[in-house]
């Protein structure tokens, strides 16, 4: 069985080296040009020479995104963009624009060219046609169920991506332009402003139909119950998304994802409830399957429904002193010196510790750690790395 | 000379309908339009628009996914057989298609949204298949496009603003447990609930469409248009008698050029007339700038 990818997204260096740090085998970025996802603090060009240099390090991939669909002025400094680009490292870029596509083809043909899902591909003779053009990669529709995506993989050797977590339009991508109509920001250049979740009323010959708000926006993805067949149907890259969100969720999911798919791969039993238990930790909204086991009904659709984290990021760990058995912590939330935290990270399972001492760098005890980014001092009676992250778990 | 194109309500009204082109959307494989017919029924229209000496499209612009694979392979092989001119499309699996069965027939790539740059264009362009313009676009960019040749424009319909596979309508009656009104194809108006616009709402069995409730419509600027090769005349949100009026208004408009008194007849008879984004930008932000806003 080949193995199967796991791709995070970041939006800037630190959560791009967290990703891999926590086990993504690619991460994909945005540029602060071509790309969507204006408010993901997007990669300078040194930036991207530094995450293709660490990722290098780490035996990961830099895909980076030109997803926008471009306007006529957009295209100024193409060539320049994807010269650097495969001159630092960059694996791929993954664009929604068919002459980009092809001007990338021609020009670093070395360097991969991935099909962004805002091209909506859901079908074989769309991947073949592509695929002929030279594309190596279709990140696919997200519209597409289990069985749908079996059968596609059986009509087409191009390589296939999908979505397996993370927020989804409830349109085909690329194909809402609501924010453009509503509140004159171009969706497809970077200005969704979600109006998808904003509150519409349904009527019908101008009589109202209901009281309560009629909803566009989809429920995020969540597809741990279809990794197992979508590993074994031979998908080659599963994609996590979420450029604009935290350092910690994406430590969590990309973890919690890692965790499942070694476990698949590897033939060992894995126990899904705390796959699920993990994920909800992080920062997510409420959670449905989208179209991956079946159409959606109304409970995929997102109504008042919200979600909020069961845990709490509350540090991360700069350093351990094995003689003292005391963590060096960087702040990240407020806890209490009373408290019972849970330390996590790539190469430590959840492991729960109960504090009743909290000190600063100069020695004084606190009781409570109420300053974000401060560095703080905590009895940890096992071995904790840089990178580890501590979560709340309850206050005592 | 530009060809106008629309769609037919009623077929025994055909020669009321002042257009070069009349295109037929698929039931099947269109997106939603009222005018829309089964398979066999578009095979028997098509070959009624030859017989009146026209030239006829196919609309097939529906996103295709794996499960349409079969019966889209089938439908194309027998289209073959008929008469047809032109396909209008925005799946690649069409041009996938056409990559290994050769047509002289002419394919018109409309995917809506998609086609905003003449770059993007030229690839089309390049390859033999006419194109047709996003309408979020300004003037400037829609006249550039348009310069490259092969290049038609939707210029009256109500814009097509959200795509999606998924049953809104249905699940808003299902979540809120009322008793259906609707049959697929009902037109609906949802109003957005803080800036208060309206749009129209369709759902039928392959998903939700959502409309801009006013008419974008390009009239004046049709003097810059001139290199257009279509101009395409939507059915949505009218009656026929209004279709025959506004195709009857834009021919003498492409003949005579455009004048106070046909635009006033036109927005006498579409009163919800707008000139979308041929006039305005849409805010382009820097990252960091959102937040602010």
């Amino acid at each position: 069985m080949k193995k199967i990818e796991l791709l995070a997204p970041a939006g800037n260096l630190d959560k791009l080296k967290m990703a891999i740090r926590y086990g993504a085998d690619a991460v994909y970025i945005g540029g602060k040009s071509f790309s969507l996802r204006a408010r993901a603090s997007n990669f300078s060009l040194e930036d991207i020479r530094e995450a293709c240099a660490f990722a290098a390090t780490h035996q990961a991939k830099i895909y980076v995104t030109m997803n926008i669909v471009p306007h006529q002025e957009d295209f100024t400094g193409l060539d320049e963009y994807l010269l650097y680009l495969h001159e630092v490292g960059v694996r791929a870029i993954i664009t929604s624009s068919v002459s980009i596509m092809e001007r990338s083809l021609a020009l670093v043909p070395k360097m991969e060219v991935h099909l962004s899902t805002q091209l909506s591909i859901a079908n074989h003779l769309s991947c073949n046609y592509y695929q002929e053009q030279g594309v190596s990669r279709i990140v696919l529709a997200r519209e597409l169920d289990l069985s749908q995506l079996h059968s596609l993989r059986q009509a087409t050797s191009v390589g296939l991506e999908v979505f397996i977590h993370g927020g989804m339009c409830s349109s085909y991508s690329g194909r809402c332009m609501l924010s453009n109509h509503l509140v004159n920001r171009d969706a497809n250049r970077g200005g969704c402003a979600h109006s998808c979740r904003w509150d519409y009323h349904l009527y019908h010959h101008q009589q109202l139909i209901h009281e309560a708000p009629f909803k566009i926006a989809s429920k995020d993805l969540c597809g741990v119950e279809a990794i197992p067949q979508l590993i074994e149907m031979g998908i080659d890259s599963l994609k996590i998304e979420g450029r604009m969100k935290s350092e910690y969720y994406i430590a969590t999911v990309v973890r919690a994802y890692r965790k499942l798919l070694d476990a698949c791969q590897e033939g060992r039993p894995v126990a899904m409830d705390e796959i699920y238990q993990e994920l909800a930790k992080a920062e997510n909204r409420p959670f449905s399957t989208g179209f991956l086991i079946h159409e959606p009904t109304h409970e995929g659709h997102l109504y008042a429904e919200t979600s909020t984290p069961t845990k709490e990021f509350v540090g991360m760990v700069l350093d351990w002193d094995e003689a003292t058995q005391v963590a060096k912590l960087e702040q990240r939330n407020h806890f209490p010196c009373e408290a019972q935290l849970e330390f996590f990270g790539p190469h430590l399972d959840n492991t729960l510790v109960s504090i009743h001492e909290i000190w600063d760098q100069e020695g004084n005890q606190l009781d409570a750690a109420r300053h974000p980014k401060q560095v703080l001092f905590v009895r940890v009676p096992f071995k904790v790395s840089p990178y580890d992250m501590v979560r709340l778990v309850k206050a005592e | 000379m530009l060809k106008l194109i629309t769609e037919v309500f009623d077929w025994n009204h055909l020669d009321a309908y002042d257009a070069d082109i009349i295109v037929i959307g698929s039931r099947e494989f269109g997106m939603y339009a009222p005018t829309n017919l089964t398979q066999e029924e578009l095979f028997q229209a098509v070959i009624k628009v030859k017989e009146h000496q026209r030239l006829v499209g196919v609309r097939i612009d529906r996103i295709m996914q794996e499960c349409d694979m079969e019966s889209l392979i089938s439908f194309l092989a027998i289209s073959q057989t008929y008469p047809i001119d032109y396909y209008f499309f925005s799946d690649m699996s069409v041009l996938g298609f056409f990559a290994t069965h050769p047509t002289s027939v002419q394919l018109v790539f409309n995917a809506k949204t998609l086609n905003c740059s003449p770059q993007d264009a030229a690839y089309y362009q390049k390859r033999g298949i006419d194109v047709v313009v996003s309408h979020e676009l300004p003037l400037d960019d829609v006249k550039n496009i348009v310069s490259n040749g092969n290049v038609g424009i939707e210029g009256f319909s109500h814009s097509l603003i959200f795509y999606s596979n998924r049953k809104l309508i249905s699940s808003f009656y299902d979540k809120y447990q009322i008793t259906p009104l609707h049959t697929y194809g009902t037109e609906y108006h949802i109003q957005e609930v803080n800036t208060k616009m309206w749009l129209y709402a369709v759902e039928n069995q392959h998903g939700t469409t959502l409309y801009n409730d006013k008419t974008y419509a390009i009239y004046r600027e049709l003097v810059d248009l001139s290199a257009a090769k279509y101009f395409i005349i939507q059915p949505h949100f009218m009656d026929e008698a209004a279709l025959i009026k506004t195709l009857a208004i834009y021919r003498k408009t492409i003949m005579d050029g455009p004048t106070p008194e046909g635009y006033h007849e036109l927005s006498t008879l579409h009163p919800n007339l707008e000139s979308g984004f041929l006039y305005r930008q849409p805010l382009i932000l820097e990252a960091g700038q959102y937040e602010k806003n």
